[in-house]
């Protein structure tokens, strides 16, 4: 198990750049006659940690990710990204609570959009979704480049066979899931956990995505997992980031601070204390 | 509360449960309305059943009118029948009401005559009515005490659950349970039903609104149903972040506003913080932006050269791009200018918020600026101070209507209309209570308002009108008793407690109300304590009696017991428990205001159940990024606590300024400049209720007349049966009139006006009332009484000393009469009347009572001849003309004789002419006065010497001053002393007189 997976993603952690801190909310105070009273409601962890140098393309990815940046739709129980944007009115989908890749998933019903408009405020965004294929879900990405993803790994597309932007539509303005079917015809099209980001994420973030066995975590939050989860079982935790500094560091291949190494330090708070809802 | 409108909010969540999940979210009326869960779209019928379109809480909203519906296919939701939940949000304007969703058959099916499944209805006031019919002709209704809150976005949830094969309903108000019906037969048939939303199986139908539609197989929990309404509020609190505006205007509408987020290319805002608390009349903002920046652009009002202080040349408007070559100076910033911040609930990361998702939160003026430091600070006051600030100058207006009074709201308007015109009153519900004539004082506008709205306990405050889309001073029930809440809280919204307790000395549980009623008159206090008000309050029982009078001046509007009795309650329920005060800091939460009821879901740490209070004071702070309210609760709602207190009499503060004239003084009580009308002053003991002298006749010229024309003339009153008025009974009449300003008129048949203020009197004396008076027919009928009381004031008779038709009609003539007193009489008063049944109008200028003289002169009528000599013969006077020289009535013509009416000294005088028969000479005559028939005294002894015949001779006489006892009988008698003789006649002739001298009491 690595030491530090954020998102199922392996991140390299700097020699002695690690450490666990813990927050406690309440009082432990002594009574008049000198007695301890523990009156402490909660006992919350925080991590901080340096990565190593990373090329600057990840580290973007990685300062964007742990600070939470993007929407996630996981259409479990209704249209709305995680951080409560709704799709533009005009919609006719079916929303149902079950029958998608993770939890619910949305139907876009045949020939009609869903769209979103996110306003990234990007030029950079990347798009990931789960899509259904005859029952099957596969796994889809698209970025600002053009780059196109399939389960995880870069995809060719192939127009009017398998291409995402036969069924997708995305830009800095909106991203719209059509009800159409691999090839683009019109057909009801079951979707799950689109998230939306303004960064290009690396082929490692989108694959460790792929893998996750989890719905896309919920912006801003991020899962943890690794051994520097040590406490009480191991099982990933949902973390919010707070990637505070970043220090660029010239190496061998670095041309302009553009194409700097970074080495990020990110702080991650427990949402709630382990074994609490 | 207010509810975003903007759309923002979430519609709940699809769960493998929902059955139906309708959003409501059209854009144009089209063929139907989505289920976006599939399978139970809504058709819009077409043509006038349409609903319009329009913006909800959550998305868009159809918006019903009476006649709108829409309808879902015919089919069989068996689920109806069985544990099912229905949620929506609704938004109810002003006066409506209608059922929001029925499943029911239409048209009526012959098979299955009773079958309507489910129906929500709206009650005009505000009660939820969850309905069902079991096919037996039996409808289960389960009507809620509980209203739903109107002008706001409601989130409304029936959960109708199995037990043991009965039914229970929950009905859910803004994610709180308000009630629970147990046991209810449970529905059947319904299988060829059909959804309907804002029309019922009667055909009554729903007008407002209604936003999303949830429908649940199986039952839904609390918590869902609280995440359903918090959801729908856009209260995320991970979801939603607020944006703020702040938009400075100078003057009015249309004047270019100065928006300081956005303002030369810069967000200038700093921080903002907006205050409110339920004891002040207004609520206050302090807004902190950046005063200047490098290129000496800068808002500090007083540099001139600031280019975002310059106007156009010419005192034009200010320019969209004000600059160096624009001379004028014009501070964007300077007082009084108008303030308007609005908030946005949007979506974290939306970068562009557009202007439709702002609304106002404060609107106001600025009060002051202060720029010392980097940041200019103004604070300033909502719409309200152009209120506190303004004195009503206009003194001694009148207000309000006679008895029972002219609606509160009314007065207020007019009020409003006089003293601050283009300010208009929203009253949403009418509180029914009447204001009877006052006279306004000079007082801040707000102070003379809210001294009205307090008597029942109904707030006055600039408050947002979500049906009006604006702020307006609002009049209005805090709703004391009401079970809904506006928000539900749990430990994840607050940051910190930083007040938890209970205090004792807010308390109060026995309050005393003295009040007046709309004469003037002091009333026996009204003492309520806490148990008048809830016959199960243990407030005194627990904490003592903490009492507490209300002082007059709280009380100025009341005029009955039961008017006091309302008063007190309504202090006592806001004062009499303990209620816990809770003070939290939560996240951004601008919806919340003063007022609105809330609950804090337990905390396990503070209180193990949900803690209910109503908003006593919040603060909105945008600062640092951040949008934190503080908010502090107590236990109910109110419309005041401190200000109750403050009602608390104190000592008199009360400085006594003279009016400045007698002849329109006000009677507003609680004023401190007044004239205290002389009936006030009796009923409150200030004054004996009798005159000091006997000849006080209240205010004779009628030239005192307090409490405008709303009272008759100081010391006088209507009697009874006749009214005070201006075309009524009695009235003032300022044209027709000898002295003064104006004169008494009665204008109807049987119209009495008397004087209250006593005149003493004394038992044989009489009293003469002299009236100057004017008729306009001559059928006009004066009849002056004077009414004797005895020394209980009690009326023991009423003689009638007038009685006089109009001799010269249009002209004042003068009539006068004297009643004598009865003996047990101590004090007397005037009353005067239009004895004409078909009447003019009498017009008295002055009345007068005076008691009279006590004396009397009495003559003979008749000779009386053939008087033997030596005969003492008693002298007939039978006449007291031509003076009616006898006022009390002392003498007795058929005796001749006069009864002392009381002790003491008096001087007597008379004459006696007697003459002999033909040439028979008289040579002696003697006078004799008796007292009780008995001889008393020799008064004149004639001896004529020397002969010769004499054929009369006069007997003068006056005594010297005679002590005489009360009831002493005095006659004169003469004799002669020749046969034959003549006692001759007339006034000049026989006579004698008397009068008091000198009272002296045995």
């Amino acid at each position: 198990m690595p030491f530090l997976r954020v998102n199922g993603w392996d991140v390299p952690v700097a020699d002695g750049q690690a450490s666990v801190s813990f927050e406690k909310l309440g009082a432990a105070a002594r009574s008049y006659s000198g007695k301890l009273r523990g009156t402490r409601r909660a006992k919350v962890r925080q991590w901080d940690i340096s990565t190593v140098v990373q090329e600057s393309s990840v580290g973007v990815a990685f300062e964007a990710l742990c600070n939470g940046d993007g929407n996630v739709w996981s259409f479990d129980n209704d249209l709305y990204s995680s951080k409560g944007i709704g799709p533009d009115p005009g919609y006719s989908v079916t929303v149902s609570a079950v029958g998608g890749k993770y939890g619910g998933h949305v139907t876009v019903n045949s020939g009609t959009n869903l769209t979103y408009s996110v306003g990234l405020g990007q030029v950079q965004w990347t798009v990931l979704v789960w899509k259904e294929v005859a029952g099957t879900w596969w796994h889809y990405g698209l970025n600002s480049n053009g780059a196109q993803f399939k389960d995880g790994a870069p995809h060719t597309p192939t127009p009017g066979v398998d291409d995402v932007t036969d069924w997708l539509t995305a830009s800095t303005i909106s991203t719209t899931l059509h009800g159409r079917d691999l090839t683009g015809a019109n057909a009801n099209a079951g979707y799950d956990d689109l998230a939306i980001m303004p960064y290009i994420a690396p082929d490692a973030q989108i694959l460790a995505v792929r893998n996750l066995g989890l719905a896309h975590p919920r912006t801003p939050e991020v899962l943890l997992s690794g051994d520097i989860l040590d406490g009480p079982g191991t099982a990933p935790i949902y973390v919010i980031g707070d990637a505070s500094s970043t220090e660029f560091v010239q190496a061998q291949g670095s041309a302009g601070w553009r194409a700097n190494y970074r080495e990020v330090t990110v702080r991650f708070s427990e949402v709630v204390q382990q074994g609490r809802q | 509360m207010r509810t975003p409108t903007t759309g923002r909010g979430l519609h709940p969540q699809v769960t493998t449960d929902t059955a139906r999940l309708w959003p409501l979210d059209d854009t144009a009326i089209g063929a139907t309305s989505q289920d976006i869960v599939g399978g139970g779209a809504l058709t819009f019928a077409g043509g006038a059943t349409d609903p319009a379109l329009g913006t909800g809480n959550i998305g868009n909203a159809l918006v019903f009118s009476i006649g709108d519906y829409v309808q879902g296919p015919t089919g069989d939701d068996a689920i109806l029948r069985g544990e099912y939940a229905f949620d929506a949000w609704v938004y109810m304007p002003v006066g409506s009401s209608g059922p929001v969703a029925t499943y029911s058959t239409f048209p009526a099916s012959e098979l299955e005559p009773d079958n309507t499944l489910f129906e929500l209805y709206i009650a005009p006031a505000g009660t939820v009515t969850c309905r069902w019919e079991t096919g037996a002709g039996t409808d289960i209704i389960n009507q809620t005490t509980a209203k739903i809150p109107f002008e706001q976005w409601c989130h409304l949830a029936v959960v109708v659950v199995d037990n043991l094969g009965f039914r229970d309903a929950l009905v859910f108000i803004n994610g709180d349970l308000v009630e629970a019906f147990t046991n209810k037969t449970a529905p059947t048939g319904g299988a060829n039903s059909r959804w309907w939303l804002g029309r019922n199986e009667a055909g009554l139908d729903f007008d407002g609104k209604i936003s999303s539609v949830r429908f649940t197989n199986g039952i839904l929990s609390s918590a869902e149903i609280l995440s359903a309404f918090r959801r729908g509020m856009a209260w995320e609190p991970e979801i939603f972040e607020n944006r703020l505006r702040v938009v400075v205007t100078q003057g009015g509408p249309g004047a270019l506003e100065i928006d300081l987020t956005d303002f030369r290319g810069r967000d200038w805002v700093e921080s903002v913080e907006i205050s409110d608390t339920i004891d002040a009349a207004n609520r206050t903002a302090t807004i902190r932006f950046g005063r200047d920046v490098f290129n000496n652009e800068s808002l500090a009002p007083l540099m001139l050269n600031s280019p975002a202080n310059k106007a156009d040349a010419g005192g034009g408007p200010r320019p969209s791009d004000p600059g160096p070559d624009d001379l004028d100076q014009l501070p964007a910033i300077a007082l009084w200018h108008n303030v308007t911040i609005e908030a946005a609930r949007v979506p974290m990361e939306v970068d562009s918020v557009p202007a439709s998702d702002y609304q106002p939160i404060f609107y106001g003026r600025i009060d002051s600026i202060d720029w010392p430091g980097d940041s200019v600070v103004i604070s300033c006051r909502d719409e309200i101070a152009t209120l506190t600030d303004k004195f009503i100058t206009s003194q001694n207006s009148q207000y309000g209507a006679a008895a029972p009074g002219r609606a509160m709201e009314l007065v207020i308007q007019d009020i409003l209309t006089a003293e601050a015109p283009g300010t208009t009153l929203r009253v949403p519900v009418a509180p029914s209570f009447g204001i009877v004539t006052y006279t306004q004082q000079a007082q801040p506008i707000i102070d003379a308002l809210r001294a009205m709205a307090d008597l029942i306990g109904w707030a006055l405050r600039w408050r947002w009108s979500e049906d009006n889309g604006g702020f307006f001073l609002t009049l209005y029930d805090p709703g004391r008793d009401r079970l809904s809440v506006d928000a539900v809280f749990d430990a994840d919204d607050y940051s910190d407690i930083s007040k938890m307790g209970f205090d004792l000395s807010s308390v109060r549980n026995v309050v005393r109300v003295s009040y007046k009623d709309d004469e003037g008159v002091l009333r026996p206090p009204i003492t309520r304590t806490a148990t008048d008000v809830d016959p199960t309050s243990t407030s005194v029982a627990d904490y003592g009696e903490r009492w507490m009078s209300l002082a007059e001046k709280a009380t100025e509007h009341i005029n009955t017991a039961a008017e006091a009795i309302d008063f007190a309650d309504i202090v006592l329920r806001d004062l009499m428990e303990p209620e816990v005060q809770q003070s939290v800091t939560l996240r951004g939460f601008w919806e919340l205001s003063v007022g609105d009821r809330v609950r804090f879901e337990p905390n396990g740490i503070h209180y193990s159940a949900a803690l209910y209070g109503a908003v006593m004071n919040v603060s909105h702070a945008f600062k640092d990024g951040r949008c934190t309210t503080t908010v502090a609760l107590r236990g109910r709602t109110a419309s005041a606590q401190r200000r109750h207190l403050e009602k608390e009499a104190g000592r008199g503060s009360g400085i006594y300024i003279p009016p400045g004239s007698l002849e329109n003084v006000s009677t507003s009580l609680g004023d401190r400049a007044r004239l205290i009308p002389t009936q006030v002053q009796i009923e409150q003991g200030l004054v004996a209720p009798v005159g000091s002298t006997a000849e006080d006749t209240p205010n004779p010229y009628f030239s005192v007349h307090v409490g405008g024309d709303t009272q008759c003339f100081d010391g006088w009153r209507q009697g009874t049966g006749s009214s005070w008025g201006n075309g009524l009974d009695v009235f003032w009449d300022t044209v027709n009139h000898e002295t003064g300003d104006r004169s008494m008129t009665l204008l109807t048949a049987g119209a009495t006006v008397e004087a209250f203020l006593l005149q003493p009197v004394m038992a044989g004396r009489c009293q003469r009332i002299t009236v100057r008076w004017m008729g306009t027919v001559p059928a006009d009928n004066l009849i002056a009484s004077a009414l004797f009381y005895d020394q209980d004031r009690v009326l023991i008779a009423t003689t009638a000393v007038i009685n006089q038709t109009a001799a010269t009609p249009g002209s004042f003539e003068t009539a006068t009469g004297t009643a004598a007193t009865p003996a047990a009489a101590r004090f007397a008063a005037i009353r005067m009347e239009q004895g004409a049944a078909i009447p003019g109008v009498i017009t008295i200028d002055r009345v007068h009572m005076t008691p009279q003289p006590t004396a009397f002169s009495a003559y003979s009528t008749a000779a009386q001849t053939g008087i033997l000599a030596g005969t003492i013969e008693q002298c007939v006077l039978s006449d007291t003309a031509p003076d009616a020289y006898d006022y009390c009535g002392d003498f007795d013509a058929a005796t001749s004789s006069w009864t002392v009416p009381d002790s003491g000294f008096y001087v007597l005088t008379g004459k006696v002419t007697v003459q002999g028969a033909l040439s028979v000479k008289i040579d002696n005559g003697e006078a004799f006065l008796y007292k009780n028939g008995a001889s008393w005294l020799g008064v004149s002894s004639v001896a004529v010497s020397g002969g010769g015949s004499r054929d009369h001779i006069e007997l003068h006489w006056r005594i010297p001053i005679q002590y005489l006892l009360q009831g002493d009988k005095i006659d004169m008698r003469a004799r002669v002393n020749v046969d034959d003789f003549d006692i001759l006649s007339g006034a000049d002739h026989t006579w004698m007189s008397g009068a008091l001298m000198q009272w002296r009491m045995v």
